[in-house]
């Protein structure tokens, strides 16, 4: 008999050792381009805003080019205005909405400005506002519609007008005229929207009757390219007063920099840029010295400076979501929750690194006794900071997430922060006087690096094993090599045996092969399955394998050599072998798997698979 | 007879017992303690899980239990979620101190079924996770813990000549329960050598019956077999019944584990620190206690709890080796040293502590002694051990930067045993330095698919990924890697750094 102690003590289990090591060894962390700034974690007191005013039912939808104020009366008051995404404009007059209107088209960007008008010098006293919607710029003038002005078509390609025209004049048939402009597009010519709407058409059944019924639709119309405003915004045109004439400037689909007159309703001076601008910014005045910023969908930012386009283009590594252009810097928010600033000449010189990505971006600009210029970014997770340079300022918590923002005056508030949020309700904080702007520039070494670490004292133990191995260096190199040799003696002959038997998950691949091997059991007994599964690891296919399954006596194996064609590299193959336990007790013993050559000779490789023990038959056997 | 039954030579008191009641079959004096004393087990010990308890457990209340609460979820000490961890060494760290291959924080000392039921991984529920054995390579687990007792059983029964000694079946047991003495033994008898509990529970409630419910004994052994029976609100009961008529240690120890066994680690904390209130200077108690915070992955609330028992019993092996594995995993190998040693002393020999203490000088820097106790530990390991301690000379052979050497060990260790997860990811670093990619891929592959708990794996993995452009692998990869070690600032770096690559033009 066999007295089992079931809660017996066994040894300390074997501390496998620091197994991290390597993995840690083999760290990397790939660089980061240019300065790299963490912002602090540490939230500061919400000091820096007061809320004002905050209407949730609002209804006011709207991004941050939609969104400005102005002097609209001009009784120094300043209205709000907010041209929302449901095509209404509407302007608040402190906390009651003074009027709305209704838009034609979406628009995409709204600007106050200061028109000049020799016919009409009183018109100058207050601003008109600018509204780009479509391929149109609405001009109101004290909330009156006063000039639509129209962007100028583009120009067509030529044998795409004579195509045109020919169909017009039935010269050529439909069909006929889809295969010379296919022929146009083919060739890079830049075609109309018509045409590529007809070159659209080109499934379902009846495409040649659709084709000719749209061909011959548009035909007799005569045949322009109109395209649509992107973003928009003003720049003053001969002093930095605040009343004097501003000059509104826009970007279209199509990559022109359009500058109006100051009257708004002609063409000043046309750019053309490689591609659509998606974010426009200006500083200086046009007629001194100036600079407007263009950072456009291809991901990079262009200057246009007096005039003229610049050598100076500044690459981003992603999509920029925010731009803005203060003092002697341009900074640029990126889809990958980045904020750069570059100098106006293109040099970098820092990155702010956001915990979420960028909503919106403002410049927070105060004119007391010296100009301080900040950053007001709002981030997806509803957290609205303020950085001055790269330091963070304040953090302050929303309730919902941003969508657009502008900082200026409202009211008679100088320092107002009109805000939008997805809900479409609006907000207005106010910055008070005693707002401290400076950020604690913490230069040098980051905080933690004050903190000790909590390595554990080294033991007096330690010191005396260190006085134990100087004082007796040589003689312990000299046994710890001796040691070593043995042990390199020891794994050699045992890995040598390894080899020589073909043991282990996979074959050694001496000869060029390599097969790993790996044998599962399955089941409760007396009735076993083994799992055994063969990759091959090596370069060549392997063919004519036999697999060799075998045990002593307690087991019975109905199929012990099974065959396997061929093993293609990378690929793994599975046998299923049962195995019957006959050993009435439900003992258990070892199984054999050998994984043979076709040729003979010792085995590619073998696995011993310890079988648990056996359930009893329900009947014996 | 009772001589031989006190110098526990049981197999010549089973002898004479027999001649004896060969001629006389119905004297029951005859009907001795030996064949029990025999078979017996240590029933204080927790056992290992079925695979039936595992895959059918009805006790299970929470599938996510707050931290601190479950065994199940170690990575959750209830002092990290307390917010934030002051002393940060002392606390469990998975990238300082191993995983054993279910999935539970190492302690210094092997114990039954501590932590047996693989905890974390996305396979916690799979069949082939149940089935696999918690411990060695090629165990695998029994059917349910009552079917083991029955096997046992019936292993005893089968190897005896002439049939069972007492067919428990036909006995009446409403006879028997009347006479005490004879009943007692006679429960003993069925518990431990027939191990029948389904009788237990009759021939013990019968008992109770009997003594007017007023005995404590008798309660006791009915909450055992109820126990056995997988009915642990009842076991529950019994015990704190049998308490309330007399505190035993015995009983304590068993109400306790059966909180441990229903996965309330509170309240067999609760138990056992009651019962250390009773039993001042009782170790059980103690090392319960320090067993539980092992478990529940605070360590260093264990260790004065192993000290507080050294302070009673100076030769406990299970606290010198768990205060041992503490010192070493906490950077202080010169101390764990003296601890091994120690053991040395008190006679422990065997292969895992050659192992040890070959480590323990390796990191204390006494070289010279190092792969003495290393080949020792060699010689002496048979194929269950032999895998961790080749897989040592492999981390040792790397410590020294004789990477050959490294390589042939890690070799040797997982053709002992094929699902040795370390040795396969160190393997995979190694083929990856010799610049076999593919190799080293299928190494981190075999790795992470033995041990679903370990990150290491996982991370490498998701590294070569990164490296060789597969980002949308070494995301999913690290994710895993995040998974098992949610802390691990390489892999958060290494998600930041695909992240970025996600969000680039």
């Amino acid at each position: 008999m066999e007295a089992i102690r079931e809660g017996e003590r066994q040894a300390p289990a074997p501390p496998t050792g620091p197994r991290s090591a390597l993995a840690r060894a083999r760290a990397t962390r790939p660089e980061q381009t240019g300065a790299t700034t963490a912002a602090p974690e540490e939230k500061r007191p919400n000091s820096l805003w007061l809320d004002a005013w905050n209407d949730p039912m609002a209804g006011a939808p709207a991004y941050s080019p939609c969104v400005t104020s102005a002097d609209l009366a001009g009784d120094g008051e300043w209205r709000l205005v907010v041209a929302t995404a449901d095509k209404k404009l509407k302007t608040w007059n402190g906390t009651t909405l003074a009027s709305e209107h209704t838009l034609l088209e979406v628009p995409v960007g709204i600007a106050a400005f200061y028109a000049e008008d020799h016919n009409n010098p009183a018109s100058m006293k207050a601003p008109s506002l600018a509204v780009a919607a479509g391929c149109y710029v609405y001009i109101y003038r004290n909330l009156r519609p006063f000039y639509k002005f129209t962007v100028p078509n583009q120009t067509v390609d030529a044998a795409e007008t004579v195509t045109w025209e020919r169909l017009r004049d039935g010269a050529i048939a439909p069909v006929e005229a889809f295969e010379t402009l296919s022929e146009l597009r083919d060739q890079g010519a830049k075609l109309t929207s018509r045409s590529l709407d007809l070159l659209a058409i080109e499934e379902g059944e009846d495409v040649q009757a659709r084709r000719d019924a749209f061909a011959y639709g548009n035909a007799p119309e005569p045949l322009t390219q109109q395209t649509s405003v992107t973003c928009v915004g003003t720049i003053k045109k001969r002093s930095d007063d605040a009343a004097s004439p501003d000059c509104v400037y826009f970007g279209t689909e199509s990559g022109q920099l359009y500058v109006l007159h100051s009257s708004g309703t002609a063409v000043r001076s046309v750019f053309q840029l490689p591609a659509a601008p998606a974010f426009v910014a200006s500083t200086g005045v046009l007629e001194v010295d100036y600079r407007i910023v263009v950072a456009c969908r291809d991901g990079k930012a262009y200057t246009i400076k007096n005039d003229e386009m610049s050598g100076v283009v500044v690459e981003f590594e992603s999509q920029p979501v925010g731009l803005c252009l203060g003092g002697k810097s341009m900074i640029v928010g990126c889809m990958n929750d980045v904020v750069h600033a570059y100098t106006v000449r293109g040099r970098k010189e820092h990155s702010i690194y956001m915990p979420s990505n960028i909503l919106a971006m403002e410049e927070l600009v105060i004119d007391r006794a010296r100009t301080s210029r900040c950053l007001i970014v709002a981030l997806g997770n509803d957290e609205l900071r303020v950085y001055n340079g790269k330091c963070l300022v304040s953090t302050c918590a929303m309730s919902d997430r941003v969508r657009g923002m502008r900082f200026g005056r409202v009211g008679r508030e100088d320092n107002a922060l009109a805000l939008t949020t997805r809900g479409g309700s609006v907000r207005v904080k106010i910055m008070p006087r005693s707002a401290k702007l400076e950020g604690s520039s913490r230069a040098g070494p980051p905080a933690e690096q004050d903190i000790p670490l909590a390595v554990p004292k080294k033991t007096k133990l330690y010191v005396e094993q260190t006085q134990r191995e100087r004082l007796n260096a040589i003689d312990m190199h000299r046994v710890f090599q001796r040691d070593l040799m043995r042990l390199r003696y020891e794994t050699g002959k045992a890995y040598l045996k390894v080899m020589k038997d073909g043991t282990g998950p996979s074959s050694s691949g001496q000869d060029g092969v390599n097969i790993r091997l790996n044998a599962t059991i399955q089941g409760l007994g007396p009735l076993f399955r083994l799992n055994v599964e063969l990759k091959n690891c090596g370069e060549k296919p392997v063919m004519e394998i036999p697999v060799l399954v075998q045990s002593s006596e307690v087991y019975k194996i109905p199929k012990p050599i099974h065959r396997c064609p061929v093993l293609l590299p990378g690929y793994t193959y599975k046998i299923e072998v049962m195995i019957h336990c006959v050993d009435p007790n439900g003992g258990a013993d070892d199984v054999h798997v050998y994984v043979c050559r076709a040729e003979g000779g010792r085995p590619h490789v073998n696995a011993i698979v310890k079988m648990p023990m056996s359930e009893f038959a329900d009947e014996p056997r | 007879m009772h001589h031989l039954n006190a110098t526990r030579d049981y197999d010549a008191c089973i002898d004479l017992c027999t001649k004896m009641l060969e001629k006389n079959p119905y004297d029951q004096q005859a009907w001795t303690r030996a064949l029990t004393a025999k078979n017996w087990i240590d029933e204080t010990e927790m056992e290992e899980e079925g695979v039936a308890e595992i895959m059918m457990d009805e006790n299970a209340t929470a599938q996510v239990a707050r931290p601190g609460t479950s065994f199940a979820r170690p990575n959750t000490s209830a002092s990290r979620a307390g917010g934030g961890v002051a002393t940060g060494l002392s606390s469990f760290n998975q990238g300082m101190r191993p995983m054993t291959r279910a999935g539970a924080p190492m302690t210094g000392f092997a114990r039954p079924a501590t932590a047996a039921r693989p905890s974390t991984g996305s396979s916690r529920d799979t069949i082939e996770t149940a089935f696999r054995g918690s411990g060695r390579p090629g165990t695998s687990r029994p059917v349910s813990s009552a079917a083991r007792l029955t096997r046992l059983g019936t292993a005893t029964q089968l190897s005896e000549p002439g049939g069972p000694f007492i067919d428990v079946d036909k006995l009446d047991l409403r006879k028997y329960a009347q006479k005490d003495a004879l009943a007692r033994a006679l429960i003993e008898y069925i518990m431990h050598h027939d191990r029948n509990p389904k009788k237990a529970v009759e021939l013990a409630s019968l008992a109770t019956v009997n003594a007017n419910f007023k005995d404590w004994w008798w309660k006791e052994r009915l909450g055992v077999a109820y126990y056995q029976l997988g009915m642990y609100r009842d076991a529950e009961k019994q015990f704190k019944s049998s308490l309330k008529d007399q505190p035993m240690i015995k009983t304590v120890l068993q109400l306790a584990k059966v909180y441990i066994r229903i996965d309330q680690p509170a309240a067999a904390m609760a138990t056992y620190v009651k019962g250390a209130e009773l039993f001042p200077g009782e170790t059980s108690m103690l090392l319960g206690q320090a067993r539980i915070h092992d478990a529940l992955n605070d360590m260093h609330l264990g260790v004065p709890l192993y000290k507080e028992v050294l302070k009673w019993d100076a030769s406990n092996v299970e606290a010198i080796a768990c205060l041992a594995a503490n010192h070493f995993y906490t950077d202080q190998p010169e101390i764990a040293l003296r601890f091994y040693r120690r053991l040395l002393m008190m006679g422990v020999n065997n292969t895992e502590l050659w192992n040890n203490l070959g480590l323990c000088c390796f990191y204390a820097s006494q070289y010279d002694m190092t792969l003495a106790c290393f080949e020792r530990a060699i010689k002496m390991a048979d194929d269950e051990e032999a895998p961790d301690v080749w897989f040592n000379v492999g981390q040792v052979a790397i410590g020294i930067g004789d990477l050959g050497l490294a390589y042939q060990a890690l070799k040797i260790a997982v053709s002992v045993d094929s699902t040795h997860a370390e040795s396969f990811n160190n393997l995979g670093v190694l083929e990856l330095r010799k610049g076999n990619v593919e190799a080293g891929r299928a190494n981190f592959e075999k790795a992470s698919r033995e041990a679903e708990h370990a990150f290491e794996p996982a991370y490498n993995h998701a590294l070569l990924a990164f490296k060789t452009g597969e980002f949308q692998e070494a995301y999913e990869r690290v994710e895993k890697a995040l998974e098992c070690y949610p802390e691990h600032a390489d892999s958060v770096e290494l998600k930041k750094q695909l992240k970025k690559h996600f969000t680039l033009l």
